[in-house]
């Protein structure tokens, strides 16, 4: 027995040597050395999740717009300051008096980044299959949209059914791609027809762009790798990224080491505010707050009691602590009405609610559910793993119980989140989620919101349902003209505001990227934002200091 | 033989039976869990046109039954498991992705959970009540309740952070004209690429030590208290009195039947690695079969929730038959009994 | 039972009584036994009382204190305090309550059933029964937990009660397997298949004789198992399975705390310690009962 032990001990010290060995043996390899000049500069930056597809028709989320706004480009642009669309592909337009007429005049010397020239053809072609794959934008446009023609190579022709304000905006959302490219990639005998997949499996991995930028390597849910289109058409600095790498990467303390290490330069700008600390505390890591097109709102149910009660719903709004609320994400700003300030048609005129405990007991002692508060609790919900939305809920349940309302929170799957948003009787009394516009004006955030026909979602808790702001809303996008529609954008927020409180404006949405300022610098760098918020990812504009 | 032949065409009827059921169970679950995949795929603003066209297209809007025998028709002729809504490929394409990854992570780890499990147990079993069992149970209980996460990060922060033994999580990337089975290592080795492959083992080192840890610790506890049993059995004691020497009793005696309890933990542990290692995968960046099991069936991606509870299936039923098998060879008795 | 008082065997006085003593005399001379004993009863104590032994049970509820975030643990807060400013200690305790119920709760499913079907399956080796029972193991064991956990949710409730059924739902085939694997293995035993031909039947066999054979292993998985599920019953959340917030159990203030690692260290390693001391004890008592157990056979 003694002779045996000692035999087993003996194996296992062997097999301890070599597993530390192994390790031992490998350490000795150096850590990668800094890059000479002479290389090709690379910027290795996170995303919350990579695209699912490289197809400009399908995507709209950030991590999408991000990625498609150096590999694709669109008739205008927003401008960086105001928003408001600028000349790109396009160079000058015209538009019939009663506004269904759009013509656009489109620049000569676009190529894309296999060589074909950019014709008109490409921009019929490219709104044909946004409508026909029915994804992404194209809801934007169905309803509206009678027909687009090339009147000649670099003219094309947009007839609407009926009058748009925001067409020119909602532009941006079109992404031109490569006609001949996907013809000559289409899977025969799908679901189009003739357009037989429509280039949808080859846009899976592969671009057809032709923005400064090509795929060199897209791996869903891993990572996107872009390289400098040769081709380009525009100028491309010499100091834009040679390459870059955007990883998918939502562990927060993964990401704290490989910034501290130096394994990537940027980090996406979804941290909380404990990591966002912990990353700056690496030399030479810096931040910003970058606004988004969008708010986090409390959206109250006005179908179920006791939200149905607006003065319910005021003394939620007056209940709320704002400033708790921000201090938990750090350095945003409150907003006063449903669209953040900074969007093309906030009226920053509002004024909104404040933190107010006394005023909303005041509105509870108002409201029909005065007597019997106890009886309606008030159920709370937030979508599992969404950042800070559930810090958030718990903040504001706190604050509800403080003013007398009886409270429950759930935290809710997506999945199942979505299922309940899709009847009244299972939304929730209070959700909370943050929501931005679809293309960069106060219009389709306030459609989106809150119009009876976007109900169902997780967009709408509120299940409005009210023929006044249906009314109000379809006017307003009709007219053409801008400062008119400003004008009615705003009596809308009015109305919002004071008449229905449907939802809390808690904070205006915003992302705080972190980044490695001894790798590179961008206009983020110097305080220069752009109002659509993609466009700061807009790589040409980055300049390499390595 | 000819009992195992028999034996073998019997479990592989019952296979087949178990995987139909099995995918029948998933697809009226599926239906059952609330949420509309398709409108959760294509966004809010979808028109209803394309949501009912796709919903068509996967035969979302026909009855269950007729759906499954769909689905079945497209498994038996042409290995189509279908199209996922996650990643909006083939799914048998992502199986075919994903699988080889976990399956290599955890063969490394399967051979660390045998070896380090069976040793630690077995000392600690021979050293019963001394401070050496002590200081080996106590060590086995941190590791089985320390979540595989936790000690994933810890390894993480002390050999790649601190110490840069290791990369901080990710794998090599292989070259494509060299990926034939998709475990990157083996990838690798096929090609006779030494270097890579000692990249990749190295990627490897922290990820298979995070989830072998525990499942270490565990294999460890429960083969000392096997052992133990054993060494009290009466057989045992009479060998001993016999006269047979300690050594070959032990080896013999003690280790084999023991082993009964031990092979059936360990063969489910090591199946079982393939969709607990998720955090894991998150934590080192190697998007493996954890981490696509778990997504899919958050988001409720239909098809390709059934495939990868299919590959389970599969993986379990092979798992169970290959401790049947063990078990018969650990202990020739059962072997005989089923033959009679 | 019943003591009958024997007067020709006065040796046989009382016979389960005295076993019993004896069981206990042997517990009671291992101290870790002892120790396990204890841990386990402190524990339950712990998780019974534990409204009024936190120091702040009210920030196992919406309490928050923005202020006070973040602490480090110290005479004020024993074990620091989280992102709501809430006392870790007291949250750990109160957490105790839920994880160690759903500890039980699936232990007190899973295991009687799980090893009920590896003992009709091992007895009837070679019969359908084992078959049908063997492959369902397999079923269950293929289903992915979340997908069971979905669907109990779907059909009942989120309850945390419903979060032990879904994991015991997926945790007995493990014990079936086990026991089923032991049973065929015994069921060689001479002693057992003398006991066989002398025409006992088979329910006496399988309770008399082959279950307190594989008691100790399995013991040992369930002492074991009591960590496994306290973790796995967080992953319930992943779903919508298991207590809902604020309400603490130890599993999710493990799995929420990661992501403030390494620096503030607390959120993670306080709870996990007590996860720890909870299976210890299980462990030192249930190594000390194996022990007892084995010993009475001889």
């Amino acid at each position: 027995m003694k002779k045996l032990k000692k035999a087993v001990c003996l194996l296992l010290a062997v097999s301890m040597a070599v597993l530390a060995g192994c390790s031992g043996g490998t350490s000795a390899t150096p850590t990668p050395t800094e890059q000479a000049s002479s290389e090709p500069t690379l910027l290795r930056a996170t995303c919350t999740a990579t695209p699912e597809t490289l197809d400009p028709a399908r995507g709209t989320g950030e991590n999408d717009l991000i990625i498609f706004v150096n590999l694709y480009e669109s008739l205008v642009v927003p401008n960086r300051e105001t928003g408001e669309p600028e000349p790109f592909l396009a160079t000058e337009w015209t538009t019939s008096d009663d506004g269904l007429k759009w013509t656009f005049k489109l620049r000569d010397d676009v190529v894309f980044a296999d060589g074909t020239p950019m014709t008109a053809d490409d921009v019929v072609y490219s709104m044909e299959r946004m409508l026909a794959l029915g994804e992404g934008y194209a809801y934007v446009f169905t309803d509206i949209l009678g027909s687009v023609k090339a009147v000649d190579t670099y003219t094309v022709e947009f007839d609407l059914k009926s009058s748009f304000g925001p067409f020119l905006t909602a532009l941006t959302c079109l992404k031109i791609v490569n006609k001949t490219l996907l013809v000559a990639n289409t899977v025969k005998d799908n679901s189009y027809g003739d357009n037989g997949d429509y280039g949808k499996e080859y846009l899976l991995t592969n671009s057809a762009g032709s923005g400064p930028y090509v795929i060199k390597k897209f791996t869903i849910r891993e990572s996107v790798d872009m390289v400098k289109n040769e081709n380009y058409w525009g100028t491309l600095p010499a100091e834009a990224p040679d390459e870059a790498t955007f990883t998918q990467l939502t562990d927060s303390a993964t990401t704290k080491m490989m910034m501290a290490s130096g394994d990537i330069d940027l980090a996406h700008g979804h941290q909380d505010n404990e990591t966002l600390q912990a990353l700056l505390t690496t030399e030479g890591v810096k931040s910003a707050v970058v606004s988004e097109d969008g708010l986090n709102y409390f959206m109250m149910n006005t179908k179920k009691a006791p939200t149905d009660d607006v003065h319910i719903r005021k003394a939620i709004s007056y209940a709320c602590d704002y400033d708790a609320l921000i201090a938990v994400y750090g350095d945003v700003e409150k907003p006063n009405g449903p669209v953040p300030p900074n969007l093309f048609g906030a009226d920053n005129t509002i004024q909104g609610y404040s933190y107010d405990p006394e005023k909303a007991k005041e509105e509870i002692a108002l409201s029909k559910y005065a007597d019997n508060l106890a009886d309606y609790p008030v159920e709370l919900a937030y979508i599992q793993g969404n950042g800070d939305t559930g810090k958030l809920t718990m903040l504001l349940a706190s604050n509800l119980e403080a003013v007398g309302f009886k409270v429950t929170i759930s935290e809710v799957p997506w999945v199942l989140f979505c299922n309940n948003e899709a009847a009244v009787d299972t939304s929730p009394n209070v959700t909370n989620a943050f929501c931005s516009a679809n293309y960069p004006e106060a219009g389709s955030l306030l459609e989106f919101k809150y119009a009876s026909w976007t109900t169902g979602n997780w967009n709408q808790n509120e299940w409005l349902q009210d023929a006044t702001f249906d009314q109000m809303i379809t006017e307003a996008l009709k007219t053409v003209d801008n400062t008119e529609r400003l004008q009615k954008y705003s009596e809308i927020q009015k109305y919002l505001v004071n008449d229905v409180v449907p939802s809390v404006y808690a904070m205006v949405s915003a992302t705080k990227p972190s980044w490695n300022s001894k790798v590179f610098t961008w206009p983020v760098s110097e305080g220069k934002m752009y109002a659509s918020s993609e466009y700061n990812y807009y790589l040409a504009n980055f300049v390499m200091l390595k | 033989m000819q009992n195992t032949f028999v034996m073998l065409v019997k479990r592989a009827v019952h296979f087949i039976l178990v995987l139909m059921l099995l995918s029948f169970l998933i697809f009226s679950f599926i239906r059952l869990i609330p949420g509309d995949p398709v409108r959760l795929s294509l966004g809010v603003m979808a028109p209803e046109e394309t949501v009912q066209r796709m919903r068509h297209e996967l035969y979302f809007d026909r009855p269950l039954v007729v759906q499954y025998f769909h689905w079945l028709q497209g498994v038996v002729t042409k290995g189509d498991f279908g199209q996922s809504l996650y990643t909006h490929h083939a799914v048998s394409q992502d199986i075919a992705t994903y699988l080889p990854r976990s399956l290599e992570l955890a063969f490394y780890a399967a051979i660390l959970i045998l070896i380090f499990g069976v040793l630690v147990g077995t000392v600690s079993a021979l050293f019963k009540n001394t401070w050496i069992d002590n200081v080996i149970r106590f060590l086995s209980y941190l590791g089985v309740v320390t979540p595989p996460y936790v000690i994933a990060l810890f390894l993480l922060i002390l050999f790649a952070y601190t110490l840069k033994w290791f990369p901080i999580g990710g794998v090599p990337s292989i070259p494509e004209e060299i990926v034939k089975t998709g475990m990157p290592g083996l990838d690798a080795l096929l090609a006779g690429n030494w270097a890579l492959y000692g990249k990749v083992l190295k990627s490897l080192v922290l990820p298979t030590l995070s989830i072998s840890l525990g499942s270490i610790a565990y294999q460890a506890r429960i083969h000392r208290s096997s052992m133990i049993e054993n060494i009290n059995a009466d057989y045992i004691a009479f060998a001993r009195v016999a006269g047979v020497s300690s050594t070959r009793l032990v080896m013999k005696h003690m280790m084999k039947p023991s082993f009964i309890p031990t092979f059936t933990i360990y063969g489910l542990q090591v199946a079982a690695l393939l969709g607990n290692a998720f955090l894991i995968e998150v934590i080192f960046r190697y998007p493996g079969f954890s981490q696509y099991s778990l997504n899919v069936i958050l988001n409720k991606d239909p098809y390709s929730i059934v495939a990868v509870t299919f590959v389970f299936g599969v993986i379990f039923a092979v798992v169970n038959l290959l401790i049947d098998l063990g078990v018969s060879w650990l202990d020739p008795r059962i072997r005989l009994k089923a033959s009679e | 039972m019943v003591n009958t008082v024997n007067i020709q065997t006065v040796k046989k006085v009382n016979p389960r009584a005295e076993a019993m003593k004896k069981a206990w005399y042997k517990f009671s001379r291992n101290p870790l036994s002892v120790l396990g004993l204890v841990v386990v009863v402190g524990v339950i104590f712990v998780a019974v009382f534990a409204t009024v032994l936190a120091p702040h049970p009210e920030d196992a509820g919406l309490s928050i204190h923005m202020t006070e975030t973040f602490q480090a643990p110290g005479l004020a807060h024993l074990a620091g305090t989280d992102e709501y400013g809430r006392d870790v200690f007291s949250r750990i305790l109160i957490g105790l309550r839920y994880s160690l119920a759903i500890g039980l709760l699936v232990l007190a499913i899973s295991v009687p059933f799980g090893v009920l079907m590896g003992l009709l399956a091992g007895y009837y080796k070679g019969r359908l029964i084992e078959a049908i029972i063997m492959r369902f193991t397999e079923l269950f064991m293929s289903i992915p937990p979340l997908i069971l956990a979905m669907v109990i949710c779907t059909m009942f409730s989120s309850k945390y009660i419903f979060a032990a059924i879904g994991i015991a739902v997926a945790w007995w085939p493990w014990y079936t397997r086990i026991t089923y694997n032991l049973v065929t293995s015994l069921s060689n035993e001479l002693y057992i298949v003398y006991t066989q031909l002398s025409g006992v039947k088979m329910m006496k066999i399988i309770i008399q004789e082959m279950l307190p054979n594989i008691m100790s292993p399995i013991l040992t998985k369930m002492s074991l198992d009591m960590g496994s599920i306290i973790i796995t019953a967080s992953s319930m959340s992943f779903v919508g399975l298991g207590v809902q917030p604020p309400t603490p159990s130890l599993g999710e203030m493990i799995s929420s705390g990661i992501k403030y690692l390494p620096n503030i260290w607390w959120l993670t390693i306080m709870p996990a310690l007590m996860v720890v001391l909870v299976v210890l004890g299980f462990n030192l008592l249930g190594d000390g009962l194996s022990d007892v157990l084995s010993v009475e056979e001889k």
